[in-house]
């Protein structure tokens, strides 16, 4: 794979007009350190300027050739032409997005799917590709934003860095994907009685906020306040059981003044959350095992999309996560998200919080 | 592999089911509930046909699949090939369960309606949790049979809201305006209007009687609170003509409960009310000016009587006879009109009003030997119900010979009345007894045809059913629903 770490935005631009030049280019992914990110105006000339497809975002952090990295860019080239949509309006409720996808995707290719994290109506379009495309093709990507949780452009198009929507390309080339969390169950089934999109009003009739703050303080032997639940919560997501796949993990982070709990994406109503407690040794194995699950070809072009929850919660030990995805060099290229998005070819497309995927490809 | 199913199947087929509700049509049925199926068994592909069966075999309709059409059928390739194609071939043939090498495929029984598949890759579904699977596919049986049969009463009251020969529109309330949003074919058809040009139209650009918005939308407030049900309303058509219609209006609500707008009918009641008027000055006409010239007229033939010779007193008195009679038809028809009028429903002792009836009969005909049994009965009738059995009782007494004897008998079983009026004379003539029975006009040739046509008109006014009966003297019967069960 054809890439590169650049270090600040004139280099971002540089490279963006020298890929573009290049006529054995025929597409350019762009993943941007929020730290370092360019903003709309300094990038959106360049972007609109490109004759070359492109598509990416900004992330809390990315990853290249192994390392994490909080500042800088990586751009990668691809020499099959991708086909990119942007969708907008992402917290348009009336919106089902179909107008805005292309007619087809390459069966037996790879779709990346990049979304503003803090949009509203990021499940119901995960709904309607797999709705419209199925299984056709294997599907990667994330949630684009700041830890900063403020809603601001952060999405690569051709139209510029683009906010509340999503930049959707798919190119001809074939991938394997692994997804894994490493979480394990430590209590429920509880009840999701009382849900609104994103947040966990009660569960088995109990302010959500309360019942969990029991749970994780018996577990952890400290009391959970408002003041540490950022930092403890991380420890401690939630997860949705489905069969033959990984749970879906939901990770809370804000406390609502009603005593809810918000997530980053939707909790049914009506369905059962486990409540969920992470181990180092077993996240790490878990990332290990979604690449082994991706690398069927002991290929080193890899993938990674982590979520940046984890490096919060793993601290030092995120490095040997890295080291644990892609061989001797770690993954490739890849970023520490808001959210993943995958599907392994086989089953359903979700979008997960707290989880590895592990894409390797040998054709990019 | 496990036959039964762990605490986590449970729990997942629980949140599959909470998938699965009628929705506003078939495929969102359907759809929302396959969605949910794919994510919680992380199958890659599914669908439902509703199951056809023919005389020659099975066919298999489609309603949805997920993903869409064409990704399905990459995923789940050939299923129509999988499907029993006759009631016979294979009894009892579901599930159905086909191994692929990439792809294994699960047909099963939504039943009384069709079939479900579902497509998975990696490992394959459980027997236990396929075994209960057919309980949550039971439960979307149901919800799309319902959501068919909610959809078949949709059409029909459609077809109904289309070709009723009445004007219907519906209205939606939106900033203090009545719109209209939908109407059938006969309200453009009397209007003359395209269906374009008065939907999104407010319903007060109809009225010729100079209402204005404000008034129009008070009257439908009116209408949510109940207090407005039926109005005379003159609208104008599109060339300018003014139709007089009675306007019904009711509410529309919402899921929520919430009135949003109103059903409308119109009838068109212009020609009825020409006719009322017609019949108005007719009935003045009769009233006063054909009445007064025929006391005139009689008051004349008198002074002329008295000066009459053999050869012209004949004539004098046929003149006389005739103006007689004509007086008595004139005089029978306002009758008939005023008793018309008093059309207020009340419990009528049926026992009591005969019994007051025959003594005032007895009174009047000595000669005619009347008696009366009756079982004691209430029925709910207008006030004018006794001048109808008058007339029959009276029409029994006077046409019946010399010793008329007239049997009047109440019978009742547990919801009707009947009364029923015996005579020994000839029976009644057949010229006047067919076109009541027809209810079609004739030519009157005395008074006592307006008799009967007054008591078919009020006892049908009271709900009643009048019949005859001439083969043995006459036999007048009128049936009632009784009120005293």
């Amino acid at each position: 794979m054809d890439a590169k770490h650049v270090q600040n935005t004139d280099r971002l631009l540089d490279s963006l007009r020298s890929f573009d030049t290049d006529e054995s280019v025929q597409g350019i992914g762009v993943f941007a350190a929020e730290q370092t990110a360019p903003n709309s105006s300094e990038i959106d000339p360049v972007l609109r300027n490109l004759s070359t497809p492109v598509f990416g975002g900004i992330f809390p952090e990315i990853i290249y050739r192994g390392k994490k990295f909080d500042t800088g860019a990586i751009l990668f080239m691809i020499e099959v032409t991708p086909t990119v949509s942007v969708i907008s309006g992402l917290s348009d409720s009336s919106s089902d997005f179909s107008d805005q996808l292309p007619g087809k995707v390459p069966t037996g290719g790879t779709a990346f799917i990049f979304v503003d994290a803090f949009a509203s109506r990021v499940e119901a379009l995960i709904s309607r590709l797999f709705n419209t495309y199925g299984v056709d093709c294997n599907y990667l990507g994330g949630g684009a934003g700041s830890l900063s949780m403020k809603q601001q452009p952060c999405l690569f198009t051709n139209q510029g860095l683009v906010m509340d929507g999503a930049v959707f390309a798919t190119v001809d080339i074939e991938t394997s994907i692994g997804v894994k969390h490493g979480w394990q169950k430590i209590d429920g089934p509880f009840q999701v009685t009382g849900a609104t999109d994103r947040k966990i009003e009660t569960l088995d009739e109990t302010p959500a906020f309360e019942l969990y703050r029991e749970i994780i303080s018996e577990d952890i032997e400290l009391e959970i306040n408002c003041e540490n639940f950022f930092e403890m919560a991380k420890r401690y997501p939630f997860g949705i059981s489905r069969l033959d796949g990984e749970d879906i993990v939901r990770d809370p982070y804000e406390v609502t003044n009603d005593g809810g709990l918000r997530c980053f994406g939707e909790v049914p109503e009506g369905e059962f959350v486990h409540v969920l407690k992470g181990d180092p040794d077993a996240l790490i194995s878990a990332a290990k095992a979604a690449y082994t699950a991706a690398n069927i070809d002991d290929s080193d072009d890899v993938f990674f999309f982590d979520c940046i929850s984890r490096v919060l919660y793993l601290e030092d030990a995120f490095d040997q996560e890295l080291e644990a995805v892609g061989g001797n060099t770690g993954p490739a290229i890849g970023a520490l998200t808001l959210g993943e998005i995958a599907n392994d070819g086989q089953g359903h497309l979700d979008y997960y919080n707290k989880t590895a995927v592990a894409a390797v490809t040998d054709d990019l | 592999m496990s036959d039964s199913l762990s605490p986590t199947e449970i729990q997942v087929l629980y949140e599959i089911s909470l998938g699965i509700e009628p929705a506003s049509n078939m495929k969102t049925t359907a759809q929302t509930a396959l969605s949910k199926y794919l994510q919680k068994l992380n199958c890659s592909a599914a669908a439902v046909f509703e199951t056809q069966k023919r005389q020659d075999g099975i066919e298999y309709d489609l309603v949805t699949t997920v993903p869409d059409a064409s990704a399905f059928e990459r995923t789940a390739g050939d299923i129509q090939s999988l499907l029993p194609d006759h009631p016979d071939s294979a009894p009892d043939p579901f599930p159905i369960v086909s191994e692929g090498r990439e792809t294994n495929r699960y047909v099963m029984e939504l039943p009384a309606f069709g079939v479900i598949v579902l497509c998975k890759r990696g490992l394959p579904i459980s027997n236990a949790v396929l075994r209960s699977i057919s309980e949550l596919n039971s439960k979307l049986a149901t919800a799309c049979s319902r959501v068919r049969i909610q959809k078949e009463y949709e059409t029909q009251y459609e077809e109904l809201f289309e070709n009723a020969p009445v004007m219907f529109a519906s209205t939606r309330a939106e900033n203090g305006k009545l719109l209209i949003e939908d109407c059938n074919r006969q309200f453009v058809k009397t209007l003359g209007y395209e269906p374009e040009t008065v939907i999104g139209s407010p319903i007060s650009m109809l009225c010729a009687d100079n209402e204005d918005e404000t008034a129009d939308y008070q009257k439908y407030e009116m209408a949510l609170n109940g207090e407005f049900e039926t109005t005379e309303r003159i609208i104008e058509t599109q060339d300018g003509r003014k139709i007089t219609t009675i306007l019904t209006a009711t509410p529309r609500w919402d899921r929520g409960g919430n009135a949003f707008g109103t059903h409308s009918l119109f009838i068109n009641v212009t020609e009825l009310k020409r006719r009322n008027q017609q019949l108005s000055v007719l009935n003045r006409i009769l009233r006063h000016n054909l009445r007064n010239d025929l006391t005139v007229i009689k008051g004349a033939l008198d002074l002329a009587a008295g000066d009459a010779n053999e050869r012209t007193s004949p004539h004098l008195e046929n003149a006389n006879r005739r103006t007689e009679s004509l007086q008595s038809i004139a005089d029978g028809a306002q009758n008939v009109r005023e008793i018309l009028e008093k059309r207020d429903h009340s419990n009528e002792n049926v026992v009591s009003m005969l019994e007051s009836l025959v003594a005032r009969a007895e009174k009047r005909y000595p000669e005619a030997n009347i008696e009366l049994s009756a079982q004691p009965a209430s029925i709910y009738a207008v006030e004018a119900i006794k001048y109808g059995f008058w007339e029959l009782i009276e029409n029994a007494c006077m046409h019946t010979g010399e010793e008329p004897t007239v049997e009047i008998r109440v019978q009742t079983d547990h919801e009707t009345v009947i009364v029923e009026i015996a005579d020994n004379g000839p029976g009644l003539p057949e010229d006047e007894v067919q076109p009541v029975v027809d209810g079609k006009e004739t030519q009157l040739n005395h008074s006592s045809g307006l008799g009967l046509w007054l008591a078919k008109w009020v006892i049908e006014l009271s709900g009643g059913e009048l019949t005859f009966d001439s083969n043995n003297g006459a036999v007048v019967r009128a049936r009632f629903y009784r009120t005293d069960r």
